[in-house]
């Protein structure tokens, strides 16, 4: 136990120090930190304007109401935000690193690889998206008539986090086709979908797209069912299957990357 | 004018050889694609209607946009600005071949080739969904939109190959070109048609070039602009086109005087 804890600390160092080198990194060029910190804005704004002109105009669709829609797209820019301040730009910079061979000097390092290319870069302009989709949750859960506990936030936090497990995991699984294929910048545009339909309700599925989205590719655990624990009471079925599905892909993601790395054999 | 089509024959040549990356993005635009039809299908299937669309008319513009996307896109920005802020650009200006035409050149070959994979695509999912697709609203229709589309083509490589160029002055444009790809994509309909937004930003995308790249062709399609109508925004288009050309001249003519490359 005493031997987890300090693998712990070091991590959280480690990260810490990515943390202040991106940040340093940023700032070191204001104009252009200024000009990202924007571009995440308009973005978040057009979601917004979009969930309102789809939306905003129905009393619900698919059994979630205006302020529960806002929350789903609230929560999916936590899990986004989170995501480029976590790990998602550093697993983005392993297929250049690996095209170029600079992915060297991460493997000689005595850390594990998977955990320092996760933490190797930190984009820090994302934080708005974690500023706006608290705004939206917190703004709307007090519109919704559900008498909230504290029990449905820390159950939404357990599933927000589970969420952002699942999503980590396939980012890793995807990112490590690069060890297969030369050019896989198409795996940008599969994580990248994932944030895409995580924004609508995953209730809109029927059949087999509902299973699909579900278990296959479960974009259903990043937002939808988040917001189910929150501003509902609590389904204690769902939390499980969230959970378990978060342990599941990420066991998996971790033997993909093994197997994966295994693979890597430098180019320069 | 022949060693244009060579770097067409070449960017055709290197995209048949690296077809993960397209497929990938074939696949997830038929993922994004999907959840819209089921998020219009449960929408219309509870009674609503989105502005006055039926749901064949929102099921095939979405279709459309998605189909534009795969070929229409931004991609080329993250070449070129990487040509030059990494100073590849070099490579290019020591050679008798104009840097706009040469990338022109690739995101035609590209271009050709990516029309070719998707055609057969969207005519297999148009005949599944066919219960939910609409035909052109005419006759002129198919071959007036078709034709449009290679202006859509000029105005968004236009756009974002300015955007890639202005890295001359950035040092980082990675902030600039999601504030273009984001504004573009919205207000040229590739989310949603443009007269579901509210007037004013429909009042603002009347001084932009952005509807001419997907809401302007597909609305002919769908019959929801007079020929006249649309004949006088192909004009409007070409002006657009002519402008866009000036713009990215001035980005280039003020940006390489500072360009410098490094230990080239």
């Amino acid at each position: 136990m005493a031997g987890k804890l300090k693998t712990l600390k070091k991590a959280l160092r480690i990260y810490g120090k990515m943390f202040s080198l991106s940040a340093m990194k940023n700032l070191a060029y204001p104009l252009d930190f200024a000009l990202k910190v924007v571009g995440v804005g308009v973005w978040v704004a057009f979601i917004v304007v979009f969930a309102r002109i789809i939306y905003g105009r129905f009393d619900s669709v698919a059994g979630f109401n205006y302020e529960e829609i806002l929350i789903i797209t609230g929560s999916i820019m936590l899990v986004d935000g989170l995501a480029w301040v976590i790990f998602w730009g550093g697993l983005n910079e392993l297929r250049r690193g690996v095209e170029k061979g600079t992915f060297d000097f991460v493997v000689i390092k005595p850390i594990d690889a998977q955990f320092l290319q996760t933490v190797s870069r930190v984009d820090l302009e994302d934080v708005s998206k974690l500023a706006v989709g608290l705004f939206l949750i917190i703004s709307n859960l007090l519109k919704i008539n559900f008498d909230f506990s504290a029990a449905n936030v820390l159950m939404y936090v357990i599933m927000l986090i589970n969420g952002l497990i699942i999503f980590y995991s396939f980012v890793v699984v995807s990112s490590t086709l690069c060890f297969w294929f030369v050019k896989s910048e198409g795996q940008w545009h599969i994580m990248n979908t994932f944030m895409i339909l995580g924004r609508y309700p995953t209730d809109i599925y029927q059949g087999a797209a509902k299973f699909i989205f579900t278990f296959v590719f479960p974009i259903a655990f990043l937002a939808t069912v988040p917001t189910k624990v929150l501003a509902r009471p609590i389904d204690w079925i769902l939390v499980l299957t969230s959970s378990l599905v978060a342990i599941i892909f990420f066991v998996l993601s971790r033997k993909l990357w093994v197997i994966g790395i295994k693979k890597y054999s430098s180019v320069g | 004018m022949k060693k244009y089509f060579i770097i067409i024959k070449m960017s055709v040549q290197g995209t048949l050889q690296y077809r993960f990356n397209f497929f990938t993005s074939v696949i997830t635009q038929l993922f994004i694609w999907l959840t819209f039809v089921y998020l219009w299908a449960r929408i219309y299937s509870e009674g609503k209607t989105i502005g006055d669309y039926s749901l064949k008319e929102m099921v095939t513009y979405f279709t459309i946009t998605s189909f534009i996307s795969l070929f229409i896109n931004a991609g080329l920005t993250w070449r070129v600005g990487d040509e030059v802020k990494e100073g590849e650009l070099t490579n290019y200006l020591v050679k008798p071949i104009n840097y706009c035409w040469k990338n022109l050149s690739t995101e035609l070959g590209k271009a050709v080739i990516n029309i070719a994979y998707i055609t057969p695509i969207l005519l297999v999912i148009g005949f599944l969904a066919r219960d939910y697709f609409m035909a052109p609203a005419g006759p002129f229709a198919s071959v007036l939109f078709l034709g449009s589309l290679a202006l859509s083509f000029l105005i968004n490589f236009l756009i974002f190959y300015s955007i890639g160029i202005s890295v001359f002055k950035l040092n980082n444009y990675s902030g600039v070109f999601f504030i273009w790809q984001t504004i573009v994509g919205f207000m040229g309909g590739a989310y949603i048609p443009l007269n579901l937004l509210p007037d004013w930003l429909i009042k603002l995308g009347d001084f932009m070039p952005f509807r001419f790249i997907s809401f302007y062709p597909i609305s002919y399609y769908l019959g929801r602009i007079s020929f006249g109508d649309y004949a006088v925004g192909l004009v409007v288009a070409a002006g657009w086109v002519v402008v866009l050309i000036m713009v990215s001249k001035l980005i280039w003519y003020l940006g390489a005087r500072k360009y410098e490359a490094y230990g080239r």
